[in-house]
């Protein structure tokens, strides 16, 4: 497993759900443990208790009945028994009578020994010790052993670490089998809304036969439902508006004809009224030309017929078509593109796009406008760079200026339809460059820019 | 000439014909492309205009069918505007020119007249010549009488446009599409920034210029 794929991993939500699961489940076995470690000893020892304090009686009841010495053989023999208790029977003089227990318990009572050195040096194991004074200076002590019990014990704990730890492997397997599935999902998802967000609203999120359907399964069908919508809305939209342009344009070319047949046998005032009224008319079927070519470039159609277009030998020509212009406003347009550089593209929308920005430059510029159109290649991207050293567009704007029929309150003065920018920007997502507006510093500079791969 | 127009909207029909018929044209018409097709195979058309979208079969089938009968006759198709993969793919099925609507009528015919096939020069000469002005192809030179006139690239290409169609209207568009390779009107004053250069450097001062000005229309070089 590479490390961008355990990344990826950690950084899915279902995956994460799965680590926390697989704490908690770890968590609970540990504090199970703990809990029975801690109940199990505690059930030892009063269990050790009860049963030392049965037998203290019994040893007791022998020797009121039948005399020390009887103890001492019953309590030989019992030692021999397997499971046996632990004795010491000390004697008025401290001698010890009988019984091996290496403790020495003078005081009477229950006492704890925990792991008691052995008179040989080893360690024994815990004690649980019942000490009672006998007439005549001495005392017996009954033991017994807790290392049954702790055996028992540490089997349980041991077991279930064990089921912890397969607990958690089979958590963590079981996230990554679940993540891997919704992290398939999530990036279906994820590329969609990249396609959609890049302008094909036929993007749909890849539908699976699934008997129970997920979250994700459902998320996914709500968002095509969503993007059908909003596909049909735009389809709509883009029509009406198509429509519109594509209807009044022959009722107004034909007028645009009436005018031009009517302006040749006018008298010179009438025929130069009716020279204007057609300019103007063409003029707005200009403005329909720019809405459907909008429509068009958007619906992405002229993909097909991408060819390989060299942007610098581009510049040239559309900088020599407005050199003049600049020219003669008293100002200078230079194109900076030593090399040659390709793009896949459409050359006739990438001319229009930049004839787009020089026209922009020129209109918003100013007295003595100085437009440079660069085109350059770095490592990663080629560029087209159009730059002006007008007053520029105010920063929150630049989005807006992209809008259609969009026009800053300080351009309202010149001629235009609003449709410049926006033309250009259906290009450049058309072309998949990138479009970034830029202050110059003074002026104004719109960057194109293809990734290159 | 003899002409046939297929579109189906009568009031384009209308004025096309009669723009046509006052520059001397016979136009014919079709209001569908069947009725085209079949017009074209039993008559005899010196050019074909062709609107792209035209009911039964569409422009650019019929231009694709006229081309795959062999006949070299020019065919102009008109296309709507906003269509920016019509021109290509009109060209591409063989249509020789386009023009997208709306249109200007001066602009048809001058595109008309360009597509005729009554040129008053060959395309493939290396020499043209108006006048005592001659340009040759193949040198690149352009001479006024004894004298020899330096032109830049694009001024060579623009008269160059001009003379091969000598005694006819060249318009603006035609100028943009053919010398600068631009599909859309920039809105400039390229063409006549450009004009008024090669005016400068080929005629002599006090005369009348060779290449005149024909308002709202375009430009025409001829001897005076």
């Amino acid at each position: 497993m590479s490390y961008a794929t355990i990344r990826r991993l950690l950084a899915s939500t279902s995956f994460r759900m799965a680590l926390l699961c697989a704490g908690v489940v770890v968590a609970a076995f540990a504090l199970a443990a703990l809990g029975t470690w801690l109940v199990t000893k505690v059930a030892a020892e009063r269990t050790a208790r009860e049963r030392v304090q049965l037998e203290m009686s019994l040893l007791q009841g022998e020797v009121l009945q039948f005399g020390p010495e009887a103890a001492i053989v019953a309590i030989q023999l019992r030692a021999r028994l397997p499971g046996a208790y632990r004795y010491r029977l000390v004697d008025g003089q401290g001698r010890i009578v009988a019984g091996d227990l290496p403790i020495d318990t003078r005081d009477p009572g229950w006492s704890m020994h925990y792991a008691p050195e052995t008179p040989d040096g080893g360690v024994s194991p815990d004690f649980v010790v019942l000490s009672q004074p006998l007439g005549g200076g001495g005392y017996l002590a009954v033991a017994e052993d807790l290392e049954h019990s702790e055996w028992a014990r540490y089997a349980v704990l041991r077991t279930l670490l064990w089921f912890a730890l397969a607990a958690l492997i089979l958590s963590l397997a079981v996230g990554y089998f679940v993540s891997q599935r919704t992290l398939r999902r999530m990036q279906e998802i994820f590329l969609t809304m990249e396609r959609v967000g890049s302008g094909d609203l036929a993007a749909r999120v890849p539908a699976r036969p699934v008997v129970h359907e997920s979250d994700l399964d459902g998320l996914g069908r709500n968002i095509n439902a969503m993007l059908a919508r909003v596909d049909a809305l735009v389809r709509n939209l883009r029509r009406v508006s198509t429509d519109i342009a594509h209807d009044l344009r022959t009722p107004l070319t034909s007028v645009v004809h009436d005018l031009e047949a009517a302006a040749k046998p006018a008298q010179p005032e009438v025929s130069k009224l009716l020279e204007s009224a057609q300019r103007r008319l063409e003029g707005v079927l200009r403005t329909f030309d720019a809405m459907l070519r909008l429509a068009e470039i958007e619906a992405g159609t002229a993909r097909s017929r991408f060819t390989d277009v060299d942007l610098a030998a581009l510049a040239e020509r559309v900088g020599d078509a407005y050199r003049p212009d600049v020219e003669s406003a008293g100002g200078r347009l230079d194109v900076l593109a030593p090399e040659a550089l390709h793009v896949r593209g459409d050359p006739d929308l990438l001319a229009q796009a930049l004839a787009n920005l020089i026209e922009n430059a020129l209109k918003h510029s100013g007295e003595r406008p100085c437009i440079r159109v660069k085109g350059l290649q770095t490592g990663q991207e080629t560029m087209l760079i159009v730059e002006d050293d007008g007053p520029g567009i105010p920063h929150d704007s630049h989005a807006e200026v992209l809008k259609p029929h969009v026009r800053l309150d300080g351009s309202r003065t010149s001629p235009g339809v609003g449709l410049g920018l926006s033309i250009v920007a259906a290009v450049a997502q058309l072309h998949e460059a990138l479009l970034t507006l830029e202050d110059a510093k003074p002026g104004f500079c719109v960057k194109l820019a293809w990734r290159v791969n | 000439m003899r002409i046939l127009l297929v579109e189906d909207d009568l009031e384009t029909q209308a004025h096309i014909v009669n723009s046509l018929g006052d520059s001397g044209h016979v136009v014919e018409t079709a209001a569908s492309g069947r009725e085209g097709l079949r017009r074209i195979t039993e008559g005899a058309y010196e050019l074909l205009i062709i609107d792209r979208m035209i009911p039964e079969i569409d422009g650019l089938s019929l231009v694709k069918a006229v081309r795959a009968t062999g006949a070299p006759v020019p065919i102009l198709i008109l296309t709507a505007m906003g269509a920016v993969t019509d021109r290509v793919e009109g060209l591409e099925a063989g249509a020789d020119d386009y023009l997208v609507k709306p249109f200007s009528l001066s602009e048809l015919s001058a595109r008309v007249a360009a597509l005729g096939r009554r040129r008053p020069m060959s395309e493939r000469s290396a020499e043209l010549s108006v006048g005592d002005l001659t340009l040759n192809r193949l040198k690149r030179e352009v001479r006024r009488g004894q004298r020899n006139i330096e032109l830049q690239p694009r001024e060579f290409q623009l008269l160059e446009l001009l003379m091969l169609n000598a005694g006819r209207i060249v318009t603006r568009t035609m100028m943009l599409e053919i010398v600068w390779d631009l599909h859309f009107d920039p809105g400039t004053n390229i063409v006549e920034t450009h004009i008024s250069r090669i005016r400068a450097k080929i005629d002599s001062e006090g005369d009348e210029s060779l290449i005149q000005t024909v308002r709202g229309a375009g430009y025409v070089i001829r001897d005076n």
